[in-house]
């Protein structure tokens, strides 16, 4: 994946355009599908979408879990649907930029935990099977970094 | 990003963990999320301002943990719950200071 100069440029406060090229929005159009299907599946890839909240209370964890479970998962499914529906959009919102975030942490917790990432992990050559995940989770690093700064622009606008 | 979507329904009420002691929620560390992303989240979704929001995510970042939270057990679940939507890795425990 090449890294374009950047994925967004700003139009006004609240208004952005989409500077993204059309192999990184197909590309970003898939990831969301394979984290609805690993939560799906119950992967053990999606803990880091769901951490315990009492993890040494068994009996505290479960019932906070059938209380809260169902609305968290909605919570990320929301996330990536909205992210799929604006991926494509020319200008985008504030909040869409909120949306993309949030999305495409949920794609880099996925990611990330397969390839049992670590404060110091190497690049894999190029012949090993991790490559190719390996080289979308540094581009989705990329890009979130990217996206943040302008919302961290928005924050500290007068 | 919507952070309302817990309700009274979600707080669990359990008679082994009720207590009049207030909680605390740890934020963890973890070698995934951003650190950009991680204080951008705690002035979103719990209201730090940029400044302690900074220092709360060097702080899970060099030590491992941080206490971001802490008051009675609803609303330490609720933030908790927050921080959870965002993917951050919280848990709770009872203050016993």
């Amino acid at each position: 994946m090449t890294k374009n100069n950047g994925p967004l440029r700003r139009i006004s406060t609240e208004r952005f355009e989409n500077l993204l090229q059309e192999e990184e929005k197909e590309l970003l159009s898939v990831l969301p599908g394979l984290v609805t299907e690993a939560i799906e599946m119950n992967s053990p890839y999606v803990t880091r979408l769901f951490p315990p909240t009492y993890p040494f209370d068994t009996i505290a964890q479960n019932e906070f879990e059938k209380m809260s479970a169902d609305a968290l998962m909605q919570q990320h499914q929301a996330i990536l649907d909205g992210f799929c529906t604006s991926l494509h959009k020319s200008e985008l919102t504030h909040e869409d930029l909120v949306t993309w975030v949030g999305a495409i942490n949920d794609i880099r917790l996925l990611l990330g935990t397969a390839l049992d990432v670590c404060e110091d992990l190497d690049r894999p050559s190029e012949d090993d099977p991790r490559f190719r995940d390996f080289i979308i989770f540094d581009y989705l690093t990329w890009l979130q970094g990217s996206i943040l700064e302008f919302l961290t622009q928005n924050q500290s606008a007068p | 990003m919507s952070t309302g979507i817990v309700t009274e329904k979600s707080i669990v009420s359990s008679p082994i963990l009720d207590t009049d002691h207030p909680w605390r929620v740890i934020l963890w560390n973890d070698p995934i999320n951003l650190i950009s992303y991680v204080t951008w989240v705690l002035q979103n979704a719990l209201g730090f301002s940029s400044p302690k929001a900074t220092e709360l995510t060097m702080e899970v970042h060099n030590n491992g943990r941080a206490i971001v939270s802490h008051g009675p057990r609803e609303k330490a679940e609720l933030d908790a719950t927050r921080l959870h939507q965002h993917g951050l890795w919280a848990t709770l425990e009872r203050d016993s200071d």
